[in-house]
């Protein structure tokens, strides 16, 4: 009996033990700190974050190579995930454990730095080698208020219209070049294969889903716009009107995807593959082959046109995403010179930062740079470290070429040739606070007007109501403040 | 032969005049063993609702949080947005809870009557499986099935010459067509606690309605109902604590066209708050839906104790 009442005894304390040490092994998962220090001076310690690149093992082997070449210590653990990224970074923020540098897209980085979180480098960029190697039309499209809070990445890459060339041949029909003859084509895919989709998108307006809508679009942005020097509301101007008419006569023709509303690019891709759509904008360089390899894969007699932009209108370059540095970082002028520098450095740095380590991701022959298969998936090749290399900001010092397929070439040199840049807005306080209410209000009201809930006037109106109540003159007024 | 100690109730109150120490030392290995549970508790569930305290705050992640009052209260309350937020909560879940209710007892009567053992085991697996799918698995699915082109369900109202209905973007479809994927999705797993409650009913009484002439209808009015009508009324106030709370389902089956029906606390909070780095604003609009919550319940149980005379709190 007693023996029995010992072993209980034993078994309870055995379970105290095990979740009292689960509780302090939760406790002790701290993060590592920034560890820089010196101004100016070669940092020992760099902190560093992204959302995209060589993952699991890769980035490992990556992290080793940068700490081999520099003599830095990276504190790094491979690329964070999706939108969860940015509420990762905006948590570390708030818990003062940010990393000295980090990338940074679009909206988020007027916030940051309308908030002082990110260093101004303006200076540093102005007196680096940098400032004339990278393309000034670049750094005009990510500088607030004449400020550069962080260097771009890489070019802001764009999107083209891909159009399926032998539906095209089927219907006798040439390539369109201005909006009637684009219409026409999807009236007569839409005859020809009445069980699939002309044209596909995913979405209307958020998530700048305007870039993919660019012949019904054309010169207009439901954005905030600069006309005359000035900020204004895109929605709120005339050429708004007509490109709301031309996508609600299209929805309602049937010649635009009757599921826009739900579709993300995901879905868009699939029905692209599938073989089930007949036009779809989407991104240059490698997607180029993906799109028509895949399609190929279950329609073999498939073929794919990269369609030169339209008469009216031209493709979109994204406002490109930048490599910050937080303003708590301690040696800012070092991480700039020793970081940011050398991933543009046209040697070591900026090779290690395109294609990764030499003969795990990639292996030189003579002049050429050739991509090795992937450890985990040997059908496919390593395309890029970080950078893509198609879309690096400066040239490499060394002669070496990487033999693309001449459909990445293709697709990317037809949107070098008829591209506009978009460029980012400023700061403002009370737009940052009512953001989520205004873009809600966009998506809902274009939404309804293009399914012909709502009239385009009738639509607009509501708008300039709604949006005037959510305090639009005030946000020009901030827009055009500085 | 030993005789066997029984505590009468005098000896249980003895027991209890004795001093604290002594009753903790007699228990110390039941206390031992909640120790961890205890400091768990407090470390995950009591240390954090300090940070109620930020939604006074301006509290953004790059600067420390300044006092502001009631201003995230004022910041809220003026939003039009979010009145149309919560109002939408209080239809889809309150619907939903109701529904629930309805749908699990209702399933769980059912599946209680089955006479096959093998068949009842059967089907209440198949019946579960639902639950485990993520809500992001679900929404693909019925996403295909309620496509407007070439989706199951409308293929279906196409040969019955009808016209395709886009059910996910349709104010007037969302809701009813979420509720029903919400009981596809959970009404099985909900039989669970009613299955568990039918199997204590005495079932002498179901034999004494049978000689009676009792229907089946009348049985279960008579007799299975006011048997499980505590476990229906635990589970009920249980979960109207949580109504608020709906999040994950409207936020992968909703769009842009159905914000005016669909778009709940929750989703405005994370747009608003979360997207936007408004900590201030998310916490406040997190105590104001405690607030409803715990009121909701405590209005429920008085009502519940003025109905059955017995409430769960």
């Amino acid at each position: 009996m007693r023996k029995r009442f010992m072993g209980r005894k034993v078994a309870s304390l055995a379970l105290v033990a095990a979740m009292s040490a689960s509780l302090v092994a939760c406790s002790s998962n701290k993060g590592t700190s920034t560890g820089s220090s010196g101004s100016g001076e070669k940092p020992e310690t760099i902190k560093f974050a992204i959302n995209v690149g060589l993952k699991d093992e890769d980035s490992q082997k990556w992290k080793a190579e940068f700490e081999r070449l520099t003599g830095i210590t990276l504190d790094y653990n491979g690329p964070g995930s999706g939108s969860q990224y940015y509420t990762d970074l905006d948590l570390a923020y708030a818990n003062k454990t940010e990393p000295d540098v980090f990338n940074i897209g679009d909206g988020k980085l007027t916030v940051y730095a309308g908030k002082g979180a990110i260093a101004d480098l303006t200076e540093l960029f102005n007196n680096s080698s940098l400032k004339d190697k990278i393309d000034p039309e670049v750094m005009e499209s990510i500088t607030i208020d004449g400020k550069i809070y962080g260097i771009p990445f890489e070019q802001g890459g764009g999107t083209i219209t891909y159009v399926r060339q032998d539906w095209l041949d089927e219907c006798g029909l040439e390539a369109p070049t201005n909006y009637e003859e684009f219409i026409n084509m999807l009236r007569a895919f839409k005859e020809k294969y009445p069980d699939k989709i002309p044209m596909t998108a995913p979405a209307l307006y958020k998530d700048q889903a305007f870039m993919y809508l660019r012949e019904f679009y054309q010169d207009a942005n439901p954005d905030f716009v600069k006309v005359d020097g000035q900020w204004v509301d895109g929605m709120s101007q005339d050429n708004m009107k007509d490109a709301l008419q031309r996508l609600q006569d299209a929805y309602t023709e049937g010649l635009l995807d009757l599921e826009v509303l739900t579709n993300t690019t995901s879905t868009c891709r699939d029905k692209w593959y599938a073989g089930d759509v007949g036009v779809f904008n989407y991104w240059t360089g490698t997607w180029a082959t993906s799109l028509e390899n895949r399609l190929q894969a279950n329609v073999p007699e498939a073929s794919v046109l990269q369609l030169p932009a339209i008469e009216e209108t031209t493709y979109l370059k994204r406002v490109p995403v930048v490599t910050a540095i937080s303003s708590r970082c301690d040696n800012i002028e070092g991480v700039f010179k020793y970081f940011i520098e050398y991933m543009h450095d046209g040697g070591e740095g900026q090779l290690l930062f395109e294609s990764g380590v030499e003969n795990t991701h990639y292996k030189k022959e003579g002049t050429t740079l050739v991509q090795l298969p992937k450890a985990d998936k040997p059908e496919e090749n390593y395309e890029k470290a970080f950078i893509s290399p198609y879309l690096r900001l400066t040239e490499l010092e060394e002669d070496l070429t990487i033999n693309y397929d001449e459909r990445v070439t293709a697709s990317n040199e037809l949107l070098d040739q008829q591209y506009t840049q978009l460029t980012i807005t400023p700061e403002s306080a009370t737009y940052t606070k009512k953001s989520a209410d205004i873009t809600v209000l966009k998506d809902e009201v274009i939404g309804k007007i293009v399914t012909g809930a709502m009239s385009v006037e009738d639509g607009l109106a509501y708008y300039e109501k709604e949006v005037a109540a959510l305090g639009m003159d005030q946000i020009i007024e901030e827009l055009n403040a500085k | 032969m030993k005789s066997s100690k029984v505590n009468t109730p005098n000896q249980a109150v003895l027991s209890n005049n004795k001093s604290l120490g002594k009753r903790i030392y007699k228990y110390r290995w039941f206390y031992i063993m909640f120790l961890p549970v205890f400091i768990m508790f407090i470390i995950f569930n009591y240390i954090p609702m300090i940070g109620i305290a930020y939604s006074f705050f301006e509290y953004t992640p790059f600067k420390d949080p300044t006092f502001i009052g009631l201003e995230n209260f004022q910041t809220l309350f003026s939003s039009k947005r979010f009145w149309l937020s919560f109002r939408n909560t209080i239809t889809i879940s309150l619907l939903n809870l109701i529904l629930s209710m309805i749908f699990s007892v209702g399933l769980a009567i059912m599946l209680d009557d089955l006479i096959g053992k093998r068949f009842k085991k059967i089907s209440q697996t198949i019946l579960y499986i639902p639950h485990f799918l993520s809500w992001v698995v679900v929404a693909s699915l019925f996403t295909m099935f309620l496509s407007p082109q070439g989706g199951v369900v409308n293929n279906i109202i196409e040969i019955f010459g009808g016209e395709p209905i886009y059910f996910l973007a349709d104010e007037k479809w969302w809701t009813p067509v979420f509720l029903l994927i919400n009981r596809w999705k959970e009404t099985g797993w909900s039989t669970i606690i009613f299955i568990a409650a039918l199997s204590g009913v005495d079932q002498e009484m179901y034999e004494a309605a049978k000689i009676d002439g009792a229907t089946r209808i009348q049985r279960i009015r008579n007799i299975t109902l006011p048997a499980i009508k505590g476990t229906i009324l635990v589970v009920f106030i249980l979960n109207l604590a949580k109504i608020l709370n709906i999040f994950e389902p409207v936020l992968v089956l909703y769009n842009s066209q159905v914000y005016n029906v669909a778009d709940v606390i929750s989703t405005w909070v994370y747009r608003a708050g979360l997207e936007g780095g408004d900590y201030g604003l998310s916490t406040a609009a997190g105590l104001f839906k405690s607030v409803i919550s715990v009121t909701l319940v405590y209005i429920t149980n008085i009502w519940s104790k003025k109905v059955n005379g017995e409430g769960v709190l």
